[in-house]
């Protein structure tokens, strides 16, 4: 029969403690100074109850575990935000990716991060971070800021590193470990050495970073925090920027692609290979207006506030905006020429401006042409013509051409022309064209992102903070016999705490020497 | 021990509701989304100045005030806008004696367009053009058409995004007739 390290009674030769005492120390926690936690308390309302749900770690970590899933499942396919801009999302998914791809878009899963549910779990998961948190920092910041300096025997053989000393002069000891920059605090003849507590916060501080991320992404929903749009500008055109309450406004002064060199042996093998040519960056040069109190269809009472360059990877800011050049359009028409033949073979052009066509013009060679439809973009519908759009994409024209006798009504686009009569009489043909470039740009407002950085600091912090200091504590006391007992506690790295206070003792033990 | 049981209570009772309010609010956000940014009616029509095609002259909307007006969103290539245009041209004779003006804002970007329009159609009452998109995005308009009935006092009397129900226009102009 042996006894009992903590109690001093008898206990069997195989176990290291009695089994009174290893009962204790099994459901002994150090974590909260062995406290109770509150809401683990007997009576309980609703709100309670609640709070009781949300103060489980177990539970959170379930939340946490649904999130990360449902927020992976939302990468699987790209977001209906990042489709080809145009297309019909029903008919993308399905045609894209097939039966999974209309699963996929039916239950919502292309809008996911803007879904009600997903809101509701990042929700959930801010309520479980607060929640557990206050349920467990309030007390443990309350415990270790009142705890005695004298504590109980069992409480103290109970921690980890226990050692029994004979030691004659304390103080020593005591210098050892405020060497080791222990902080000291005597009651009696009892001492407590104590340092780096404030790693104890480190996961406090860590969700304080977590809830600033979450609030971010929640602020993220008003437009005073976060605006996202975007606009097409053609070519010398000023556009109002939408939903900037018709404050903010972008003339295109001149869009400019820049391709890659045919010529250069370095790329010109890849570029017969794409078969076109390849652009390396685009730019646009804008002019920012900025007005107070716009009357709208009104030009002349903009402000000019800048003129910028603005190209891929180089945002420009203006008026508390970050503007993006993100797309350009290529396929427009500034203008058709035709020639036209008279009865004596003589030629001339006649060049239409496909933005403010003239209804007439008076052509060098005699003829007269008046412009009688003008269809921008445009389309076979059965047996009639249509325009699908206002841009000049497509552009085609009805004129008569007349040389005073003869009349022939034409239909002219850039790669058919179509005489009424049959006859092409005038041998009308287009010749050239301009084409005008449209930029697109997505002008951003987001004052959340200082928050998110914010946040990404502060819980890297409490990482830091909780994960290189580990908070020590030893607490040294004279028993009745006159002996001392050192023991320590840690919450993390005990071997490392272990081999501190060996190195302390060792030290003791050497100084004592003199 | 009681009045701290109860202060426990009150603060956990502060702390679910805060957060109870962000959901909320967060979902009331995503419900609204687009929808938000819609004029309604009871709202003060944006005012605009365009040019009238036929007559070159500017029609602005703050000189119409004492008068009701008819906002019509329109373009040549739009097919349910083609339809409205006979009836809107039927109907602005007799509302101009009631003194409700009819005017119709295109979207196209050619003047030629809707001046042919206009010849083919038989039209005589204002066609406007919005070149640079204006005041289509003053009045939150992405889909055409649309169409707003503003009353003497300049405020919305009634928002139709889509095609109108023609045989309702009488009686939504009478709503605006001042």
């Amino acid at each position: 029969m042996q006894q009992c390290p903590v109690c001093k009674k008898e206990k069997q030769q195989s176990e290291k403690f009695c089994s009174q005492c290893e009962e204790q120390r099994k459901n002994w926690d150090m974590r909260y100074e062995g406290a109770l936690r509150r809401s683990q308390q007997q009576k309980r309302t609703v709100i309670d109850n609640v709070w009781r749900f949300f103060s489980s770690v177990r539970n959170g970590m379930y939340i946490l575990i649904v999130t990360l899933l449902a927020t992976a499942l939302g990468t699987i396919l790209p977001q209906r935000a990042y489709i080809p801009p145009g297309s019909i999302p029903q008919e993308f998914y399905a045609s894209q990716y097939g039966l999974f791809g209309r699963a996929y878009h039916y239950l919502g899963f292309d809008m996911l991060y803007s879904s009600w549910w997903y809101m509701i779990l990042l929700g959930l998961l801010g309520a479980s971070i607060l929640i557990a948190s206050i349920d467990r920092f309030f007390p443990l910041y309350r415990a270790l800021k009142k705890q005695p300096i004298k504590r109980r025997i069992s409480f103290l053989r109970q921690q980890k590193y226990v050692r029994e000393l004979e030691i004659t002069a304390p103080e020593l000891l005591v210098k050892e470990m405020r060497e080791k920059r222990y902080h000291v605090r005597q009651d009696g003849e009892d001492f407590l050495a104590e340092k780096n507590r404030f790693a104890r916060w480190g996961p406090y501080v860590n969700h304080i970073g977590l809830l600033l991320i979450l609030t971010a992404a929640f602020l993220r929903l008003f437009p005073s925090f976060y605006q996202d749009s975007f606009v097409w500008i053609r070519d010398g055109e000023t556009a109002v920027v939408p939903n900037t309450n018709q404050s903010l406004f972008i003339k295109n002064e001149r869009f400019i692609v820049d391709t890659y060199n045919a010529d250069d042996p370095k790329f010109s093998e890849a570029i017969k290979l794409e078969g076109r040519n390849i652009p390396k960056s685009f730019t646009t040069n804008i002019s920012i207006f900025q007005t107070e109190k716009h009357l709208a269809g009104e030009m002349a009472d903009l402000d000019l506030l800048s003129h910028l360059q603005v190209s891929v990877n180089h945002p420009v800011r203006a008026a508390g905006y970050t503007i993006y050049q993100s797309g350009y359009q290529l396929n427009e028409f500034s203008s058709l020429t035709f020639r036209t033949f008279n009865e004596d073979g003589q030629t001339a052009d006649i060049k239409i401006d496909t933005q403010d066509p003239n209804t007439e013009y008076q052509l060098e060679n005699g003829l007269r042409a008046v412009l009688i439809d003008y269809y921008p973009d445009y389309q076979l519908d059965g047996d009639s013509v249509v325009t699908v759009s206002k841009f000049p994409r497509n552009p085609a024209f009805v004129m008569d051409i007349t040389d005073g006798e003869h009349t022939e009504r034409v239909f002219a686009a850039v790669d058919e022309v179509v005489s009424e009569t049959g006859s092409n009489r005038y041998s009308i043909s287009a010749v050239d064209y301009e084409t005008h470039h449209v930029t697109g740009l997505s002008v951003k407002r987001d004052w959340t992102l200082p928050v998110f950085l914010l946040g990404g600091i502060i819980f890297m912090m409490g990482l830091i903070q909780g994960l290189y200091w580990q908070h020590r504590r030893l607490w040294l006391h004279k028993q009745q016999d006159g002996t001392y007992l050192l023991a320590g506690y840690t919450n993390k790295h005990t071997s490392s705490l272990e081999k501190e206070a060996d190195r302390l003792l060792d030290n003791y033990r050497k100084g004592g020497r003199y | 021990m009681d009045s701290l049981k109860k202060r426990r209570f009150l603060i956990r009772l502060f702390v679910l509701t805060v957060l109870a309010c962000v959901l909320l609010t967060a979902g009331w956000k995503l419900l609204n989304e687009g929808k938000s940014q819609k004029l309604e009616a009871g709202e003060k029509a944006p005012d605009f100045v365009l040019e009238n095609i036929q007559t070159g002259e500017k029609f602005k909307l703050s000189d119409l005030k004492g008068k009701g007006v008819l906002v019509n969103f329109w373009a040549t290539y739009c097919e349910p806008c083609k339809q409205e245009m006979p009836v809107f041209e039927e109907a602005a004779p007799t509302y101009e004696k009631q003194n409700v003006i009819l005017a119709a804002i295109s979207a196209d970007q050619s003047s030629l367009v809707i001046n042919r329009f206009r010849d083919r159609y038989d039209l005589s009452f204002p066609l406007l053009q919005d070149n640079g998109n204006q005041v289509m995005e003053a009045y939150s308009v992405d889909a055409l058409p649309a169409t707003f009935f503003i009353r003497a006092d300049g405020t919305i009397s009634r928002t139709v995004y889509g095609p109108l129900q023609i045989e309702k226009l009488e009686k939504y102009l009478d709503e605006i007739v001042p």
